[in-house]
């Protein structure tokens, strides 16, 4: 790196630098001051420097969120707010710089889909397979659904289950079942649409299982045959969610036993549980055709089936590198998800759809809580899903429109200047203890990017799909959460349960106290601890350990996977020992625990691994910004 | 369970309920009962001379072994616990007497609160404003909106931003 400003020095001649709009003749030196300027999909980074004959110094830095999306003039905001903000923290004026400098932005754009490959229907048939917290008695009851106000004596010596309004009193309810027990009817379970299955139970002279908080009571199936099972706490029910127990209950014959081996498998876990068998009830599992892709090499094409699983698709684009398409079958859902990651980036880039080629597929399998069709309380099962990240080259080149607003709107002269992937590799390399043979890996919200810089030798850059953003929606989906936002949260902070109103206990197991009590709202909860001592309750009934391994495995399902194939890719002869730095930046460089992740992964090819310290003092953050600086001043501008 | 009666040792560990008779204060004694019992957990109710519902949850909680005190008064309805300031309790209702779902609600959170359980009406599917410890509690009076069949809506959906956000 020295080796090059010296060579710089004598390099380019001063006069150019005099040349500049001299502004700085108060200053009374040979120096020139320029901008970096970062454009990123989410944030603008500006460096500050001073260049000066033997030297370069910077002078200061700051960051600010890019406005509109990348390569669009909307930038211009984000570029004034992030270079404003450098020079102010340097103590310049706007006036004073001579040079605006933005490098010619990647041109890949990353999208992402999700779909789920499996799906559960339940039509004309009913269960009820939430978990209340409360559910009352003990035991399986079978017995055919009456409503409560026609359990009389007609019934008696059958077997009825009663079905429970929520205008009906517990105590009341209670009443009528020893009533009707007393004269000899059945009664062998209750569903209840309150929270008063406990409160029903305890009043009963009988002890019988009851369900309750089941919104839709209207909907119940009345006349109908029925089961009633609530196990033990601590315990999950044995009898519905057995296939063959249901079987056995109902009285069911092969083929529609077959039928209803959907609905115990919804229902396995669950603490209590019923089930109204409908004449016509049909209950199928509807496996929507997943589809092929078909993953066009540069000399081989390749059609894999979804369901092969996330593997089976990437060993496939392993195989066809370089990766020039990907088609997904037409009707099926690979078809819909990549027809809707072409329409987005073609809507994007302003191209036509068609035109759009898919240059890096990641493929992950997952799962998504899906509410369950023919459910009565909001039920959900966990369905099979496949989340695709795509990454598209564009043929825009949409930073001379840009540079060109920005040089109209601050008066200063905006120049684009090399390669992102070069300019992080120069900024990652102001890193302390680095040295070249180094790689870059840029872990952004869209896609991973790797550049790989060998003495002598031009950069060799690599971007693939699948980075932040994938992440967030593998934790939104595989949690339920419907908000982004939470998922972000989730990602981006350590977890703590609440155990008292003083105490918390911490992912790690230890205890932190507090000398003020903790607000009602995140007493017994999980929350993401932020980094002022604030935390912020997860709206979710999962446990800790659930949030943190759903949260670690998708960081690694898609950062660890993603930088072992960046690698790869630039590696020469994909052989990762040619390498023997890794600086990780971006972003998520930034983040807790993904850095130690991927280095845990590169340790075991022999490659040394951090977070970037751009300039010693810049973290992960400002690489490309300095890098351009240090470029221009390099080659003279 | 009757009224007034001294704790003793062979006692189950209860959350008592402490409550300075009024008019209709039977029917508001049961429905926390019952919020309480749904929940799996023993009560035992005291009549007590308090000039609050916040004295009287925070003395019911100081005899209850689960430290978990309920305070019942004409106009106010309060869930405690004894590691708290008398004058800050956990959840504070201003409610009347006939607002049976606010009633067993309260119940409900005073059994949560001894089992360590999240609490109900802090609505589940929405991220709350980050939250710094004491900062809830400050002048928290809620005012329910129950009637009729909204009851139920009511308690999802209040939430008290303006309570707990940051100051």
């Amino acid at each position: 790196m020295n080796a090059r400003l010296g060579d710089r020095a004598d390099g380019p001649d001063a006069d150019e630098w005099d040349g500049a709009p001299d502004q700085s003749g108060d200053r009374e030196r040979s120096s020139t001051l320029v901008v970096g300027v970062d454009i990123g999909n989410s944030t603008t980074e500006a460096c500050v420097a001073s260049i000066e004959p033997l030297e370069i110094a910077y002078l200061g830095s700051s960051l600010a969120n890019t406005t509109g999306i990348k390569g669009t003039t909307a930038n211009v905001k984000g570029i004034v707010r992030a270079v404003g903000g450098a020079l102010a923290g340097a103590g310049v004026k706007l006036d004073e710089v001579s040079k605006l400098l933005v490098n010619e932005a990647t041109p890949v754009i990353s999208g992402m889909a999700m779909e789920t490959i499996t799906e559960t229907v339940i039509t004309e048939s009913t269960m009820i397979g939430h978990n209340p917290e409360t559910p009352g008695g003990i035991g399986l009851g079978v017995g055919t659904t009456v409503p409560f106000d026609r359990l009389s004596s007609n019934h008696a010596g059958e077997r009825v289950i009663c079905v429970i309004p929520g205008d009906v009193d517990f105590a009341d309810a209670a009443g009528a079942i020893n009533r009707a027990v007393r004269h000899g009817v059945d009664v062998e379970g209750a569903i209840v649409q309150h929270d008063d299955a406990r409160l029903i139970a305890n009043r009963l002279e009988r002890a019988i299982p009851i369900v309750d908080e089941v919104r839709q009571i209207d909907k119940v199936p009345l006349d109908m045959p029925a089961a009633v099972e609530v196990a033990a706490p601590g315990h999950s029910i044995r009898t519905l969610s057995n296939t063959y127990g249901l079987a056995t209950v109902f009285e069911l014959d092969h083929d529609e036993t077959r039928m209803v081996a959907p609905v115990s498998r919804a229902l396995a876990g669950n603490r209590s549980a019923v089930v109204v068998r409908t004449p016509q009830g049909d209950i199928a599992a509807r496996q929507i055709p997943a589809g092929s892709i078909t993953l066009i090499g540069a000399k081989s094409r390749l059609t894999v089936e979804m369901d092969a699983g996330a593997a089976a698709i990437m060993s496939g684009v392993h195989r066809v590198q370089p990766l020039e398409d990907a088609v997904g079958e037409p009707g099926t859902n690979v078809g819909g998800m990549l027809a809707t990651v072409r329409a987005t980036m073609g809507n994007l880039t302003g191209q036509s759809a068609e035109r759009i080629r898919i240059h890096d597929v990641l493929a992950v399998d997952t799962f998504v809580p899906e509410e369950v069709r023919g459910g009565l309380a909001g039920e959900f099962r966990l369905e099979n899903a496949v989340a695709l990240a795509a990454m598209v080259h564009t043929s825009r080149r949409p930073m001379e429109q840009v540079a060109a607003e920005a040089t109209k709107t601050t008066g200063v002269e905006m120049l684009i200047e090399g390669v992102e992937a070069n300019m992080a590799v120069l900024g990652a390399l102001t890193t302390p203890g680095t040295a070249e043979p180094l790689a870059v890996l840029d872990l952004g919200g869209g896609s991973t990017d790797a550049a790989l810089a060998l003495p002598s030798e031009p950069i060799r850059t690599v971007h693939v799909a699948g980075a932040g953003d994938l992440v967030t929606r593998l934790i939104a989906s595989e949690l339920g959460i419907e908000d982004l936002e939470v998922a972000e949260s989730i990602k981006r902070h350590p977890l703590a349960k609440v155990e008292s109103l003083f105490q918390v206990r911490l992912e790690d197991g230890s205890a932190h106290f507090y000398n003020e009590p903790l607000p009602a709202e995140v007493f017994a909860r999980v929350v993401v601890l932020h980094e002022d001592g604030g935390m912020a309750p997860i709206p979710t009934r999962h446990g800790l350990e659930r949030i943190r391994q759903a949260r670690r495995h998708a960081k690694h399902r898609v950062f660890v996977v993603n930088s072992l194939r960046a690698l790869e890719q630039v590696a020469p002869k994909g052989s990762m020992r040619t390498i023997d730095f890794v600086v990780l930046l971006g972003g998520s460089a930034l983040d807790f625990e993904i850095p130690e992740m991927i280095a845990a992964a590169l340790a075991e090819h022999g490659i040394v691994c951090g977070t970037g310290n751009v300039r010693g003092s810049e973290g992960p953050r400002n690489a490309v910004a300095t890098g351009l600086i240090s470029y221009f001043a390099r080659d003279g501008g | 369970m009757a009224a007034g009666t001294k704790p003793s040792a062979n006692d189950p560990p209860a959350v008592v309920i402490a409550y300075r008779p009024h008019p209709g204060c039977a029917r508001t004694l049961r429905e926390v009962c019952a919020g309480i019992e749904e929940e799996g957990i023993h009560f035992r109710t005291v009549s007590l001379e308090a000039t609050d519902a916040a004295a009287l949850a925070h003395e019911a909680a100081s005899r209850s072994p689960l430290l978990v005190g309920v305070g019942v008064h004409e106009s106010e309805l309060c869930v405690h616990t004894a590691a708290l300031p008398a004058d800050a309790p956990v959840e504070r209702h201003a409610v009347s007497s006939h607002e049976r779902a606010c009633q067993r609600h309260v119940g409900h959170n005073a059994a949560r609160l001894a089992k360590v359980m999240p609490l109900k009406g802090y609505r589940d599917g929405e991220e709350t404003d980050v939250l710094w410890p004491g900062e809830a509690r400050r002048g928290q009076v809620r005012r329910r909106d129950h009637n009729g069949d909204k009851a139920a809506v009511a308690h999802d959906d209040t939430t008290n931003n303006a309570e707990v956000s940051k100051a």
